[in-house]
């Protein structure tokens, strides 16, 4: 098992090496010049200070010279300083926090509502509660998130005052729970109906089939033999989509002015600001990665055949 | 619940005129079983004879009351020691795991991949013995260790992908006869298994028969296993009873052309290889011919055979057999 860990921990390296010269190569591609970009569109930097804090980014020098550069701070736990100077890891630090409230929260949202509809419509397959499931998810993944984000805050939000309209000045949980929920949406109706499908496909294995013929009354059937099997994908999607969640939601984020790690990366781009972007990507990457190994590991509590011994 | 307990009682299983159809998606009816007869008495062990398709498991599953949600039972009686299990309901639920019990042919798929097989067994106390855990892992073991499983303390705690196929079958046993039913109803039980390992397990169920007076109604299409173990034997062809009667009447003096034929593909009963594959293959069970099912294969059949459907009748000895040619001539 530590064996293992440590394995897929090694794994990160080359991953988090191949993603971040992507990272650094496309922002770093972008065209026009970031120095100038600072000033906004009008004015110009003189060319002397351009000129200074181009040699203070080691911008004069060649790509893969700043890759190094950068990765030798990274290295030592330096993210680096944004184009005014800014330490990156302030940037992140700040940010953060917004984001894992949105996040967990969203997330759990999915896992307390999802997984009980998929469960609800699985087990009456066919009849209404699952054409109910079906049509309300197929809603959820036709829409765009956007649309959802803003008839919310407009209707929930501004016309009925049920919830803060934006930003996060009532703190956790009110200020987060409707764009989480939002948030959530998307990810509740794929738990949802893969909840479902593996119940109902799970409810026909043999071993169901055989516990009947032991004469283990229903309930005990789905609570102690197929609620366990069928939540094995579902755990797996749930942790992926953690993954994602911390990520930051651009979106979600920039319409009810949460100031998380989306909005940060989604300014920085605008911005043109590349030390922040590669550093917050950097992380999200490295997160993402650790997650998944996390979940990975807790897979094996729900299936021992998947055990690392 | 002590592994002594007094020997299995009742009258054990009796199935009379057990028809059951299935409806394809298409629209047609399906006859999987027709006017099954078919008895097990206590301390018996009945062997169900007959290729896949022959409706020997829909039989089974029948008696379980474990049929697919398409299958109808369209006429018929299945008692178990005097109590009436059809239509499925409230009695065969009652019955099952406790009064009687199925074994099927592939212990892995048949076993819940998530939880160990000692959990499983044990899984009989805790629901119908109402043990508690540490008393139903007490009897467990000692149920392990009558299965002949070795190590039955480890192999508590093992998965089922753990262990191998014969092991596996002997966890499916175990947790079957852990209330001590009546009839044990097995469906292949080692046809996946190799023959030495299927020797241990026949064995096995065997002794359960002899010593405490065990019903056991084996589903199998190999002859040389039906030979092994059987006191009775009921052949069956396209969802129909051919021919019944002792092991030695229907292995040894058979008196249906399928038997016969059957017989002959058999190398471990005529002690030579003579591998005589019956001519064509089995009617389509949605389409089945008038008059009796095995006519277009039949050596010696008859222009009643194409008119009307042969039924079971007793040729003598207690021996019984649908076939117009052979049922005639009465020794």
């Amino acid at each position: 098992m530590i064996q293992y860990a440590l394995r897929r921990l090694l794994q990160m390296v080359p991953v988090l090496l191949g993603a971040t010269i992507l990272i650094f190569a496309l922002v770093f591609a972008l065209p026009g010049d970031p120095i100038q970009a600072m000033a906004g569109g009008q004015r110009t930097i003189p060319e002397p200070v351009a000129a200074a804090l181009r040699e203070r980014y080691n911008l004069n020098d060649p790509l893969w010279l700043q890759y190094l550069k950068y990765m030798g701070g990274l290295l030592q736990g330096d993210f680096g300083q944004d184009f005014s100077g800014r330490a990156v890891s302030d940037i992140i630090a700040s940010s953060w926090p917004t984001t894992v409230r949105l996040a967990i929260t969203a997330w759990l949202i999915e896992i307390v509502v999802g997984i009980p509809l998929g469960i609800w419509a699985g087990l009456r397959q066919g009849r209404l509660p699952d054409a109910l499931v079906a049509i309300v998810t197929t809603l959820v993944f036709a829409v765009p998130i956007f649309v959802l984000g803003y008839t919310a805050q407009i209707v929930l939000g501004v016309n009925l005052g049920w919830f803060p309209v934006a930003g996060t000045s009532q703190g956790w949980p009110t200020s987060y729970l409707l764009p989480a929920t939002i948030l959530g949406l998307l990810g509740l109706a794929t738990t949802a109906r893969l909840t479902r499908t593996s119940l109902i496909e799970n409810l026909q294995a043999d071993y169901v089939r055989t516990a009947v013929a032991k004469g283990i009354p229903r309930r005990r059937i789905i609570r102690h033999h197929v609620l366990r099997n069928s939540l094995v994908p579902v755990v797996t999607y749930l942790g992926i989509d953690l993954g994602f969640l911390l990520g930051g939601a651009v979106i979600i984020e920039g319409i009810f002015n949460l100031p998380g790690l989306g909005y940060e990366i989604f300014q920085a781009i605008q911005q043109q600001n590349g030390p922040v972007v590669v550093g917050i990507s950097t992380l999200l990457v490295a997160i993402f990665i650790i997650v998944n190994l996390v979940v990975d590991l807790l897979y094996g509590l729900l299936d021992p055949r998947t055990r690392h011994v | 619940m002590d592994l002594h307990a007094p020997k299995p009682r009742g009258r054990g299983v009796s199935i009379r005129d057990l028809s059951v159809q299935f409806r394809t998606p298409s629209g047609s009816v399906v006859h999987a079983a027709s006017n099954v007869e078919l008895d097990v008495a206590p301390g018996e062990c009945v062997v169900v004879l007959g290729e896949s398709g022959s409706g020997k498991s829909v039989t089974a599953r029948a008696t379980m009351g474990l049929l697919e949600p398409n299958a109808h039972i369209a006429s018929g009686s299945i008692t178990l020691d005097g109590t009436e299990l059809l239509p499925p309901g409230r009695a065969i639920e009652a019955a099952r795991g406790r009064r009687i019990s199925m074994v099927f042919q592939d212990s892995l798929s048949a076993l819940n991949p998530v939880h160990t097989v000692g959990a499983q067994i044990a899984e009989m106390f805790q629901v119908h013995g109402k043990l508690s855990t540490r008393r139903a892992r007490q009897e467990t073991i000692q149920l392990m260790r009558k299965v002949a499983i070795p190590d039955p303390d480890r192999r508590f705690r093992a998965y089922p992908h753990q262990l191998s196929g014969g092991m596996r079958q002997r966890i499916v046993i175990a947790m079957a006869l852990a209330l001590h039913p009546q009839v044990l109803i097995a469906d292949e039980p080692t046809t996946a298994l190799d023959v030495t390992v299927q020797a241990g397990i026949l064995d096995l169920l065997l002794g359960l028969v002899r010593e405490e007076g065990m019903g056991l109604l084996f589903i199998t299409h190999d002859v040389g296993v039906a030979a092994e173990i059987a006191d009775r034997v009921v052949v069956m062809y396209a969802g129909s009873v051919v021919e019944a009667g002792t092991v030695e009447q229907v292995l040894v003096r058979p008196r249906h052309p399928y038997t016969r034929g059957l017989l002959q593909t058999a190398p471990s009963v005529s002690h030579a290889r003579r591998d005589q594959p019956i001519a064509g293959s089995l009617p389509d069970p949605a389409d089945l011919p008038t008059g009796c099912a095995f006519q277009e294969r039949c050596p010696v059949a008859v222009p009643e055979c194409h008119q009307v459907r042969p039924a079971l009748l007793p040729v003598g000895g207690g021996q019984q057999v649908a076939c117009h040619v052979e049922g005639a001539d009465d020794d």
